[in-house]
């Protein structure tokens, strides 16, 4: 066998293999090495009951970047994407409230509980829309350092004040506000109805130890609004087959151009000579050599695991153990002999999109609440996903797969997180006994059920303190400082070693911008460029 | 003292007049003056100071001020008044305490006291916040003391003026610039954590900053308002604000400025869309090119003008600016201080943890009182005869219990408060008198909008550049010759005097270019 190679990617997740795939269509030799038995990392589909295959981990595929489609042709390596056609807000007193893809019929279902409203709902939208045009490019090209004195990043930042000042006062102001405002203040600033303002404002916390009142977490909102069509609905969807197909389209691209992946690889240790990545070892002893190793594990597993304390300068170390990553949520799937019925509204259509538990502002605050006194949260806010609904490729005829992202479930509880296998049961069972609330005959539908808390996430998929971001995307963890001030270029403090994972800018979900970029910039490429060609549309 | 209405006032032409007579309008008409326009100051009450007034609890015992904000006083933009011409001393900052592991109090500001009461490892933590906060003060203190930069229509000096503190920042070094940037933005609990640590003694130098936030130290940008804290305490004016009050209303004397006290202002005239001048609560017009508003926002934008003749950009700005006052006042009168030995003011923080901070605020949101609050006392002997003390607790989290404020739950309030301090002082003492002031009373009171002890929450999408809004960040607003330079002003919140000096510098520069 080869122990030989240009580029050797530690870990085969969504951005590993983007890394690698690009890399490999620049010619270069590369090996990705997986240590599961499934590529994919958290973007990963596996058939955990015989019959019913789910998307593990990450469910939904939010901001994956339309420029990585096209420069690696996913379509044609089987992706495809099916976007979420609505998002369903059950509410315990018998009402609801859908919002669709279909403008009109949201406003009518708004409007049931605020005309006004109903009436400004879209012209939210637009707004968002708006500001999701200038934020585009920050997530698409590498993040300008201030701390850098060279003219590049001098124009770099430059280029991203000028950028922010083409608009009028108030349009900065908003852009200014969404960077530090809390979710429901922003959404309290433009609508009334609770129905509204809870199942909107959770995704400012997805992934993240804040509530949905903290400073910061009405950027978040942006993301629904940032799809690729102005006014579309949402930008996301479910990947035909689950989200490891995502994955696995990616793989297939790179295999096509050359790339070498091995599952149940794993890895024991990068090596490192002189200061220089030189290869890694692998746990059966196989030693490997390349000339650049990448990995698409979290900052901390690579860093403090695969390449050890004592090589690594101690200002950089110490930084590293700041780098937050307080894992807050779970997961838990569910085999379904049959599709759940909502008390409150009872049919399918309504289905087809996300649903979520999320009552109130007040339900969201002392789910929080729970997860600051180390616990998980009695009734937490879920968000739930029927893929089998829109894919019949997951599910047996007739059966269905229920994917409920569950927060919080915070990772350190107040007995440790080593206390968490202990308490997994009572998790799964907090999300049935809520969504029982809503759906009539529910526990007796499920068939099997697989529960993740944050403790497995990390034992399982390798996310230190559970985190699904690789360390959490807040404020001082985002753009020049992800992971660390001064490395939020891919590059490490280790010559030849590169950062390809949610760790690294532009962050977490299922973008693969991390991982290419960070190819893009071993290729020695103004990685800005090719984001103006592709991504600037 | 007289209440009839006081005038020591020439005229009624004026080129500046300054609404609301508390320290953001005091030092906004000082400043006025001292640079050359002739300045009325025009009040509500009949004596000046607003909130930093003295207030009688008992004969012989008198609260200095509402609260006690002044050590984080934008000292360096007050310094060109001569304060000290006008009576004015600055002692050092009141001595603050925390309670220890062992259950009794202890410096948390002096490092021998630190390393026997919270451990020599806190020690070494507060050296090095200390060696850090030097060196990294001037260049943000440059930017603090300044109006926020002009983003919307950079002229060529307003650029230069930029690159000038960018550069001063850039010059930090690496290091220190990128531990800047991580420390603002952060929370409170991180940076405890980091530089404090999560018990008495990180809630000591955590709670006081967070008073004007109704969040507690989870919350994403509180560390920027401890770095605050941290960078401009060091000195506060003996007598505190009632003294600083004063001062400024020498100054204004000083520089020729008149004032008109006991007659609010009940409109801003305007003509052509600009300001022509105020009309009176007694219907006297005063004409004038320009006025700063110095009180709350909603009140300042919804009560002088009509609602035709606000901008929509004022009008949002009324409608959005957030004043959740999650802080209740209680203050107490002692024959003997629960201090034995104190001599001077010092400041006491009552909470064992960051977490009881932290669950205290979270008590507003659920609608209960805290059961456990984290309280910011402040213990005063200069108010009081000989041995006694003027307390003011401020207690973090006692907003607005369900159902509203009523006598059981006031009482219910008064014995937490009291219990806290007997508790946490060792001494059990019945007050002569007795105050709670919910933020339903502080709003009635003192006109304070929702309650809010700072003008307006401090979270980070309300500081700097967003106080209280971009486009009026810099003191003038769509209306010309309107400006706002209150506490909803950079920098605002307890940085006190601070917005009055720069919007008036603002006005001036105005009409000098006129």
């Amino acid at each position: 066998m080869k122990t030989k190679y240009d580029a050797i990617v530690v870990g085969g997740g969504h951005n590993g293999l983007a890394c690698a795939a690009y890399l490999a269509k620049a010619g270069k030799d590369v090996l990705v090495l997986e240590r599961r038995h499934v590529l994919g990392g958290a973007a990963v589909s596996e058939e955990v009951f015989p019959g019913f295959t789910f998307s593990v981990c990450s469910y939904v595929v939010s901001l994956l970047r339309p420029w990585i489609i096209r420069d690696l042709e996913l379509p044609r390596f089987g992706l495809e994407l099916i976007p979420l056609e609505s998002s369903f807000l059950p509410l315990p007193d018998g009402r609801s409230l859908c919002r669709w893809a279909n403008a009109g019929d949201t406003r009518r279902e708004i409007a049931a509980f605020s005309a006004k409203d109903a009436e400004i709902f879209p012209e939210f939208g637009r707004a968002m829309s708006k500001i999701g045009q200038f934020v585009k490019p920050v997530i698409d090209s590498p993040a300008p350092d201030p701390g850098s004195f060279s003219p590049s990043e001098l124009a770099g930042l430059l280029r991203l004040g000028t950028r922010f000042r083409d608009a009028s006062a108030d349009a900065m102001d908003f852009r200014l506000k969404l960077l530090t405002m809390s979710a429901v203040d922003l959404l309290d600033e433009w609508f009334e109805s609770e129905a509204l303002k809870a199942p909107m404002s959770v995704s400012g916390i997805i992934g993240t130890f804040l509530g949905v009142r903290s400073p910061g977490t009405a950027y978040v909102l942006l993301h629904h609004y940032m799809g690729e069509i102005d006014g579309a609905f949402r930008s996301w969807g479910f990947a035909r087959g689950g989200t490891g197909s995502v994955s696995n389209s990616i793989a297939a691209a790179a295999r096509h151009f050359g790339a070498e992946i091995r599952t149940e690889a794993p890895v024991a240790r990068i090596v490192v000579e002189g200061g220089t990545a030189k290869g890694v070892v692998l746990q059966d002893g196989t030693e490997l050599r390349a000339t650049d190793v990448v990995s698409g594990c979290d900052p901390h597993r690579t860093f403090l695991g695969f390449v050890g304390e004592e090589l690594l300068p101690d200002d950089f170390t110490a930084q590293l153990r700041r780098f937050r990553y307080r894992g807050s949520s779970g997961k838990v799937n569910l085999a379904l002999d049959r599709l759940p019925e909502f008390a409150c509204r009872p049919g399918a259509d309504h289905l087809r999109g996300d649903i979520a538990i999320a009552p109130s502002i007040g339900y969201l605050d002392r789910a929080y609440q729970d997860a600051k006194a180390g616990r998980f949260s009695e009734r937490p806010y879920i968000n739930v996903v029927i893929p089998s609904l829109v894919d019949p490729t997951v599910a047996p005829p007739g059966k269905h797969v229920m994917s409920c992202f569950v927060q919080y479930a915070p990772y350190e509880l107040a007995d440790g997180p080593a206390a968490w296998p202990a308490q997994r049961n009572a998790f799964g069972d907090a999300v049935v006994d809520t969504l029982a609330e809503y759906i009539p005959g529910f526990r007796e539908s499920i068939l099997h059920r697989q529960v993740l808390t944050p403790w497995d996430l990390e034992q399982e998929f390798g996310l230190t303190e559970g985190n699904i971001f690789h360390g959490e995307l807040t404020l001082e963890q985002l753009a020049f400082q992800r992971p660390v001030a001064g490395f939020a270029r891919y590059s490490t403090p280790v010559r030849h070693l590169w950062l390809a994972g949610s760790g690294a800018h532009p962050g977490g979900g299922i973008m693969g911008a991390p991982g290419a970029l960070c190819a893009k910039t071993m290729l020695g490429k103004r990685a800005s460029a090719a984001i103006t060609a592709g991504g600037g549309r | 003292m007289s209440a009839e209405p006081t005038c020591e006032a020439a005229g009624a032409h004026w080129d500046l007049i300054v609404l609301g007579s508390d320290l953001e309008g005091l030092a906004a008409a000082a400043e006025g003056a001292r640079l050359g326009l002739r300045t009325l100051l025009v009040g509500g009450d009949v004596l000046p100071g607003g909130t930093a007034r003295e207030h009688t609890l008992a004969p012989g015992y008198v609260a200095a001020g509402l609260v006690d904000d002044t050590e984080t006083t934008a000292r360096a933009l007050l310094e060109p008044l001569g304060l000290e011409q006008s009576g004015l001393a600055w002692g050092p900052t009141p001595p603050r305490y925390g309670v220890s592991g062992a259950g009794t109090l202890a410096r948390v500001d002096e490092d021998a006291e630190v390393a026997r009461a919270f451990g020599a490892d806190n020690a070494a933590r507060l050296g090095r916040w200390r060696r850090w906060l030097h060196r990294v003060g001037p260049a943000v203190l440059a930017l603090w003391n300044a109006a926020p930069p002009e983003l919307v229509e950079p002229g060529a000096d307003e650029a230069l003026r930029m690159a000038q503190r960018a550069f001063a920042l850039r010059r930090l070094g690496k290091r220190d610039l990128y531990e800047l940037l991580h420390t603002a933005p952060q929370p409170a609990w991180d940076l405890a954590e980091e530089r404090f640590d999560l018990g008495a003694f990180g809630a000591a130098w955590t709670a006081p900053a967070l008073l004007g936030l109704p969040h507690g130290p989870r919350a994403p940008g509180s560390a920027a308002l401890v770095l605050l804290d941290g960078l401009l305490r060091g000195a506060r004016p003996i007598g505190g604000p009632p003294a600083l009050a004063r001062a400024l209303f020498g100054a204004l004397r000083r520089f020729g400025g008149g004032h008109r006290l006991g007659l609010a202002a009940t409109r801003v005239l305007l003509a052509g869309g600009r300001v022509r001048g105020v009309a009176l609560s007694d219907g006297t017009e005063l004409s004038a090119r320009r006025v700063i508003a110095t009180e709350g926002i909603a009140r300042s934008l919804r009560q002088l003008f009509e609602p035709a003749e606000l901008p929509a950009l004022l009008h949002d700005l009324a409608e959005d600016w957030r004043t959740r006052g999650t802080v209740s006042v209680a203050r107490y009168a002692f024959e003997r201080s629960p201090f034995t030995d104190l001599r001077e003011p010092v400041r006491v923080v009552s909470a064992p943890d960051l977490r009881t901070l932290e669950v205290s605020v979270d008590a507003h949101w659920n609608g209960e009182l805290p059961a456990a609050p984290a309280i910011v006392f402040d213990l005063d002997p200069t108010g009081a005869p000989g041995g006694g003390a003027i307390v003011t607790a401020q207690v973090h989290g006692a907003r607005r219990p369900a159902g509203g404020w009523n006598d059981a739950r006031r009482a219910q309030l008064d014995r937490l408060v009291r219990a806290t301090l007997a508790d946490t002082s060792g001494r059990s003492e019945e007050p002569v008198a007795a105050e709670i002031l919910t933020p339903d009373e502080l709003e009635a009171r003192y006109g304070l909008d929702g309650g809010h002890l700072g003008g307006g929450e401090t979270s980070l999408d309300r500081l700097w550049l967003r106080r209280p809004h971009l486009a009026v960040c810099r003191y003038a607003t769509p209306i010309p010759g309107f400006y706002l330079g209150g506490r909803a002003a950079h920098p605002g919140g307890p940085f006190r005097g601070g917005a009055g000096v720069l919007a008036a510098r603002r006005a001036v520069r105005d009409a000098r270019g006129e």
